[in-house]
């Protein structure tokens, strides 16, 4: 069974159908893999003496928390403590799920299913610090803010938000893996002389895979960063 | 209006739909070219430059990127 080229598992109980498709259980083995791997961690970390040299698990790991804080704090102030958890699992998360390109598995980004739960995960997320800084009504009035009759282009910009972060890395995750499909496609076409095309495909992976699954995550985290900071209190 | 008529103006419009391509590679060459000028004016703030002008090209993409999601839609489901 070719794991690279599984396009859904199929399976039914009692009758009722269901059908997962492979980016979505990539995306569940991932979630699964990083759930250990942080539990892990996190008992390092409570057992790791301050007044001793830090164990190598907890300097990578203590390393990369300082560095996405100093990047928060640029959009969050001194709120970067209480949102670290989300920004850095969202970023740590979809780098690795972006990378799994190079492997030959389906990128779990790939599918418009896990990129729109994210977006309403951000929109979820906003709406609520904006209830709770401003109250209902505060933030019904905030809608109003330069003339009452801005109301309904307002609230299209509220959604509109969510909504294009999540094609955003739609497209270029999708795009990028298609370019590639096509790329080894036209290699096996080609028979003999296909073999001359493995000198082109690291220099494409490196652009379409490491390069945007890079800046596709983090420009993900720094535009939902800044637009929470827009409903922190001043 | 059989079904190769629509199969036809299908791929039609998802050819029409990729002229967007324009707006997107214009856009990022100029913020580009800034951020060039920045530097050159200012070598010392090259790192804080460089996260800034990758942000915005990164943002810059964004309608490129909505017109080919429309054509992959209409080339997977209509064509």
């Amino acid at each position: 069974m070719d794991v690279s080229k599984m396009k859904h598992l199929a399976f039914s109980i009692n009758g009722f159908d269901f059908r997962i498709s492979a980016p979505v259980l990539n995306w569940i083995c991932v979630c699964i893999i990083f759930s250990i791997i942080f539990i892990v961690v996190g008992n390092k970390f409570k057992k790791a003496d301050p007044t001793k040299m830090p164990s190598k698990t907890v300097f990578v790991f203590e390393t990369l928390t300082e560095i996405i804080l100093n990047i928060l704090s640029g959009n969050l102030g001194k709120y970067n403590k209480k949102y670290l958890p989300v920004f850095g699992t969202i970023i740590i998360v979809m780098i690795v799920s972006n990378l799994m390109g190079l492997i030959g598995l389906q990128p779990p980004t790939s599918n418009i299913g896990v990129n729109l739960v994210l977006g309403l995960l951000y929109f979820t997320m906003i709406q609520v610090r904006a209830i709770k800084t401003n109250g209902v009504v505060g933030r019904v009035k905030g809608l109003l803010e330069p003339f009452s009759f801005l109301l309904p282009l307002n609230l299209l910009g509220e959604m509109a938000l969510p909504i294009s972060l999540s094609l955003r890395l739609f497209g270029n995750i999708l795009s990028g893996s298609i370019i590639m499909t096509l790329i080894y496609a036209l290699m096996s076409y080609l028979g003999v002389f296909g073999i001359l095309g493995y000198a082109i495909t690291p220099f494409l992976h490196i652009y379409f895979d490491i390069f945007s699954g890079f800046v596709q995550g983090y420009v993900f985290m720094m535009l939902g960063s800044f637009f929470l900071g827009e409903q922190l209190e001043k | 209006m059989n079904e190769f008529f629509v199969k036809g103006m299908a791929l039609l419009g998802a050819g029409i739909a990729m002229v967007a391509g324009l707006g997107a590679g214009l856009g990022q060459g100029f913020a580009a070219g800034k951020g060039a000028e920045a530097v050159a004016r200012n070598p010392e703030a090259a790192g804080e430059i460089r996260s800034t002008m990758i942000l915005g090209i990164a943002l810059a993409e964004t309608t490129g990127l909505y017109s080919l999601v429309i054509a992959i839609m209409l080339i997977f489901m209509k064509g």
